[in-house]
């Protein structure tokens, strides 16, 4: 292991990587072991790779993938099942425990955060992308092998998603079950 | 709950206002675990086994023997756990083939090895797409399915060299299970840009169009149209992407007809096609984009109107050779 790119990749993407995990999964225990096997998978590669792409959508793109697995191994071990599981329309659904920065949130936001938990993965993906990582649409496209259209009618409908059940749950008082 | 309604700007500036959360441990503490890592101390099982797209120049200096294993729906306890690190999966599929009589398809022996493999020409040489029978001697192929999203799938060639099995199964041949535990779980399904990896399924015959991962690279793959095509349908169906994720293969200004006689689709270009003046690569991925169409029904290709006799390794004189295997893909030790 060459300790000399682990240190340049932390100062440069780190906390990044961490925020993008820790908004995926709501929970910090799990972030930080997510954030271990980016590293591992990165740093395997490390030699491999080409720059055909940018390193930072490079390596977010790999942090996306090891998001993935997380949630398909969660799916498959709840489920039970060991058919296809598409994240794109499967819910990337966080189950653990919230991090302390997310409790102290005005309930407004932890509304929008649980609203978002409940959208399908296409969508929280961009929009954990495009508002909390302030990735641009040219790099949240290049992490996902989308088309920057693609990216642009996700984020929009992704918006649209969120403010439906977001009024429906003002209008009907209730409240959105993102703890499956 | 809040009274407010939800407008989109609301939202937005709420999404834009999410605080940021930090990673308060040490980074000591992060490196130190990583320094624990086994992968990171013995890479691909302590090993250093490398994975590397096809070159063509591998074509022309591998010799080789074939088996087509495709991975089967037996032994999933065992294929869970071994596929579990590498955060693959194997999927039960109704068209498998048992593993003997696939490992039968194909024995014939090889002459050489791997060791020829002169990665600094093939790295000049536009990158092969499609694998022929003249180069499977002396390799085992894993064919498998790499899903980039729901409806895009790459179909890979991994060839493993005989040797390499050798020696990791002294006891005799593997079959395709064994295979696939040894070698599946080191095939770098992230590092090359995919979400996940499974066996080869049968698809109904699709159009082949090109995808390019974050990696840079570049690989064939059909796009599932949702519609039940003819060879000459899927063949025309080429000249425009169905997809975001997947782009055409054949240029803009590029047309031609397609007509069959005896199971050789005649694909004649419109105006003479001066391959010459195309990029080198672009014009192997469109030829090899059209083999792999027409092999999807069972047929073979041959180009019409074209100002060149021979394309890299392809006679244009006569009709293109069967693939084989897409987007091959070689495991070096």
């Amino acid at each position: 292991m060459d300790d000399s790119v682990f240190h340049r990749l932390y100062e440069q993407y780190h906390q990044d990587v961490f925020k993008f995990l820790i908004y995926l999964t709501r929970d910090r225990d799990q972030a930080e072991d997510l954030v271990h096997e980016v590293y591992v998978r990165v740093l395997r590669a490390y030699g491999g790779f080409e720059g055909k792409s940018s390193e930072k959508t490079w390596l977010f793109s790999i942090a996306k993938n090891v998001a993935i697995d997380h949630f398909r191994k969660n799916a498959v071990r709840k489920k039970h099942l060991f058919d296809k599981f598409d994240w794109e329309k499967s819910e990337l659904v966080s189950t653990g425990v919230l991090p302390e920065e997310l409790v102290t949130l005005s309930e407004e936001m932890k509304e929008l955060l649980q609203a978002l938990n409940t959208c399908t993965g296409d969508q929280k993906m961009v929009i954990t992308m495009r508002y909390f990582q302030d990735l641009s649409i040219a790099e949240t496209a290049e992490i996902l092998s989308w088309t920057e259209g693609k990216v642009k009618t996700t984020q929009h409908r992704a918006i649209k998603a969120l403010q439906k059940k977001l009024n429906a749950l003002s209008t009907e008082g209730g409240e959105l079950d993102d703890r499956q | 709950m809040t009274d407010n309604k939800w407008d989109d700007s609301k939202i937005d500036n709420l999404l834009g206002s999410m605080p940021d959360i930090r990673d308060e441990r040490l980074k000591s503490d992060i490196l130190m675990r990583l320094q624990q890592d086994e992968r990171l101390h013995h890479p691909r099982r302590n090993n250093v086994k490398k994975w590397m797209p096809a070159l063509v120049a591998v074509a022309a200096l591998l010799m080789f023997s074939l088996v087509i294993p495709s991975m089967l729906q037996h032994n999933d306890s065992a294929m869970d756990k071994a596929i579990e690190p590498a955060s693959m999966k194997m999927k039960q599929s109704e068209t498998s083939m048992d593993s003997e009589e696939q490992a039968d398809v194909a024995t014939a022996d090889a002459g050489a090895s791997a060791e020829t493999f002169n990665i600094a020409t093939a790295r000049m040489l536009p990158e092969n797409h499609v694998l022929l029978q003249e180069e499977l001697q002396g390799f085992q192929l894993l064919q498998m399915r790499l899903d980039v999203d729901a409806n895009t799938v790459v179909p890979m060639t991994f060839l493993i060299p005989k040797e390499q099995i050798a020696a990791d199964f002294p006891e005799g041949e593997p079959d395709s299970a064994a295979l696939f535990r040894q070698y599946a779980a080191d095939t770098p399904e992230a590092e090359l840009g995919f979400v996940e990896m499974e066996p080869v399924a049968s698809n109904s015959p699709q159009p082949y169009y090109k995808t390019v991962m974050p990696s840079g690279q570049l690989y064939l793959t059909p796009y599932e149209t949702g519609d039940a095509l003819t060879a000459e349908e899927a063949l025309l169906a080429m000249k425009e992407a169905q997809s975001d994720v997947v782009e055409a293969l054949i240029p803009e200004n590029i047309t031609y007809a397609i007509q069959e006689r005896e199971g050789v689709v005649i694909i004649t270009f419109t105006e003479p096609l001066d391959l010459s003046a195309m990029d080198q690569s672009a014009a192997n991925e469109m030829i090899e984009g059209f083999m792999l169409t027409a092999n999807n029904f069972k047929k073979r290709v041959q180009l019409e109107n074209v100002m060149q006799n021979t394309f890299l390794r392809y006679d244009l004189t006569t009709v293109l050779p069967e693939p084989v295997g897409v987007n091959p893909t070689y495991f070096f030790e």
